[in-house]
């Protein structure tokens, strides 16, 4: 018993404890074994914020690089079917650290194998000079930058940048315009939208459509050619809401290499510059006497002989030397009937209806104001201004200020102004003349073209309709007599018109084709129904059978012809 | 419990790291393969650019643009007149007079 009583003392081999200590003993597990339990608990409550809570600020949250789409610094230029016009490629530029090279000779030999446009002198000149950087090319081709390293040399490295790249070439160039070799905005769309590109990465969409644009730059091409002309320019434009399809100058440039274009190739005809139309203004005249009511279709004017003003007379190009009722005035293009018109109408109501057909001031256009010609305009406007206004000498408008006022003196009334972007969003119109008015041009404007000068532009099945135009150039003081802008401006199909087209010919010379005529009629207007026949298919404008009678009946009119004092009536 | 905690967290965080690595690596391919499709689209609008398609046109194909003589809306096909068998006689497309006569259609000239 002493012994089984005093083992457990021997095991433990100490002293009896003293009542206090065990006290101690148990206060310091205590405290030991809640501060570890406070610790798993603050781990356990950590794991259950940490994994089973929904997401609070202690969740860590991981953002990975994002795939995004390959993004460039400025952004993609399309056309109205989505066709790329503009892009940013990643281009290598190479450059040499000429303190490295040990033999330029051989190194400049190299380069030039791989770099055949280089000229072998300038490189070695180049590898010699005392710098330690020196650009060799710029605007390198990946497959070119893995031949130069493959030379191994360490003197020679790239530079990563980004160049602008335009698919079509030239087709567009000065719609889409250029960039210089920093990629800023220089011309056309590009430099007025400098900042919008650079800024939003998405595309924008001009209302250009590319095929068109290039159908009519082949047309107006070969009227350069065959008429041996000096210039050419060309719009096709939506009637019914200002939208620009096509927009062509020539002679033109190509945007990816700009060193070889001049300020002549870069300039715009067909916005920048301003020209005297001549008798294409006299579709203003008509609309302008109709909507005053002053002037009925079945009125006329005695246009048999010139009419003197001070030191001017007017003529006819081709005289009837009769009365002409105001169809036969737009199928003879008489400039003594217009005259007469313009002034019957009144100067003051002349320029108000030209004011709000766009025709006396600058356009609004997605271009930069340098690039947009000013209409010049007479000052004081006088009679005799009225008159020559009249058959469209005496003003300068833009080929885009008379596309757009056609368009809206055939669409039913109302103006647009023009635009190159697919999704403008301010498209209200405004009204600038009736629709009966509107109507009536629609009629007149196809007699010319079924009955009248414009003859060669009647594209089968669309059923156009337009007004020719022969002005003389001025040349110091007066006119040339040779040098001639010959315009056409059409629309079709004149029953509910969709598209105007507009196409004018810098100082063509006739031909054996044209029997040596060089006017409107015989170089401008063929080349428009040309054009038309192969866009209107691509523009989803059905063929109309003209020989349907509610066709017939829309393009109906009836002119007064009065010969020796008794009045015809016929009716096209 | 402290012990499955901790495992299962590892577990996870080691899972989360494995996936972070694929996520890199994908987004980097990603990115590659944009970049890749940014140039051959430009390459594709470079060689369907009008010129050279109007070249090779004329060179490999027999086709020339569409006259509108070789169109003809669908509403001036006619129908092709059901068989009368007796049973209902009014049962016939009207005569094609009621409609816009149908325009000549001509076809492509093969050279």
């Amino acid at each position: 018993m002493i012994g089984r009583q005093s083992s457990p003392s021997r095991r433990t081999r100490r002293r009896p404890p003293v009542p206090g200590e065990i006290e101690i003993a148990r206060v310091r597990l205590m405290v030991a074994g809640s501060l570890a339990i406070a610790g798993f608990l603050l781990v356990a409550t950590r794991l259950t914020i940490v994994t089973v809570l929904p997401t609070t600020e202690a969740t860590r949250t991981i953002h990975p690089t994002k795939p995004s789409t390959y993004n460039v610094s400025r952004a993609n230029i399309l056309d109205r079917n989505g066709k790329l016009l503009a892009t940013n490629l990643k281009t290598f530029s190479l450059y040499a650290n000429p303190n490295l090279i040990q033999n330029p000779k051989s190194t400049a030999e190299k380069i030039v194998a791989i770099l055949p446009d280089l000229a072998i002198e300038t490189v070695e000149r180049q590898l010699e000079e005392k710098r330690s950087f020196v650009w060799i090319k710029r605007g390198l081709t990946p497959e070119q930058k893995y031949e130069l390293n493959k030379l191994g040399n360490p003197a020679l490295d790239f530079k990563t940048e980004e160049k602008r790249f335009y698919p079509a070439g030239r087709v567009a160039g000065h719609v889409v315009g250029f960039t210089n070799i920093d990629n800023q905005g220089r011309g056309g769309f590009e430099r007025k939208f400098d900042r919008e590109l650079t800024t939003t990465s998405a595309s924008f969409s001009l209302s250009i459509d590319l095929r068109v644009q290039y159908i009519i730059s082949q047309a107006l091409r070969d009227a350069l050619k065959n008429f041996k002309a000096i210039g050419a320019t060309g719009i096709v434009m939506d009637a019914n809401n200002g939208q620009v399809i096509a927009m062509v100058s020539l002679p033109d440039f190509n945007p990816n290499h700009l060193s070889s274009t001049t300020d002549k190739t870069r300039f715009n005809q067909a916005t920048h510059g301003v020209y005297e139309m001549g008798s294409t203004f006299k579709i203003f005249t008509t609309a302008m006497a109709l909507e005053s009511r002053k002037i009925s279709i079945q009125d006329g004017y005695d246009a048999s002989r010139p009419i003197r003003v001070g030191r001017f007379v007017i003529r006819d190009y081709r005289a009837k030397n009769r009365w002409l009722s105001l169809p036969e005035i737009l199928i003879h293009s008489s400039n003594i009937g217009s005259a007469k018109m313009a002034l019957d109408v009144g100067r003051d109501k002349q320029r108000d209806f030209l004011k709000r057909l766009g025709l006396l001031e600058k356009p609004t256009l997605e271009l930069e104001e340098e690039e947009i010609g000013s209409p010049i305009t007479p000052d004081p406007w006088r009679d005799v201004n009225a008159m020559t206004i009249g058959y469209g000498h005496g003003i300068a408008v833009s080929p885009i200020q008379i596309t757009s006022a056609v368009a809206a003196v055939i669409n039913g009334g109302i103006f647009y102004q023009p635009t190159l972007l697919l999704n403008r969003s301010n498209l209200g119109g405004r009204r600038v003349v009736s629709e009966k008015t509107s109507d009536k041009i629609r009629r007149l404007l196809r007699v010319v073209v079924t009955n009248g000068s414009g003859r060669k532009a009647d594209a089968a099945n669309y059923l156009v309709g337009g007004k020719t135009g022969t002005a003389e150039k001025v040349e110091g003081q007066g006119y040339k007599r040779k040098a001639v802008r010959s315009s056409f401006v059409g629309a079709f199909p004149m029953n509910k018109p969709r598209y105007v087209v507009f196409a004018m010919i810098d100082e063509p010379i006739g031909n054996k084709d044209t029997l040596g005529y060089a006017t409107g009629g015989w170089v401008a207007a063929p080349l428009v129904g040309r054009v038309i026949s192969r866009i209107a298919p691509l523009l989803g404008v059905k063929p109309i059978n003209h020989e349907n009678p509610r066709v017939q009946n829309q393009m109906a009119i009836s002119i007064v012809t009065k010969k020796l004092g008794k009045k015809h009536f016929a009716s096209f | 419990m402290a012990v499955v905690a901790g495992v299962g967290l590892f577990t996870l965080k080691h899972d989360v790291s494995e996936s972070e690595e694929l996520l890199a690596t994908l987004s980097l391919e990603t990115n590659t393969h944009n970049q890749e499709i940014h140039i051959l689209k430009a390459e594709w609008a470079y060689l369907n650019r009008p010129d050279r398609l109007d070249k090779l046109g004329r060179r490999f194909l027999v086709l020339e643009p569409t006259l509108a003589n070789q169109t003809i809306a669908i509403e001036d096909i006619p129908f092709r007149p059901r068989p009368n068998l007796g049973l209902n006689p009014g049962n016939t497309v009207p005569p094609a007079a009621d409609r816009d006569p149908p325009q000549k259609l001509t076809f492509l000239r093969v050279p």
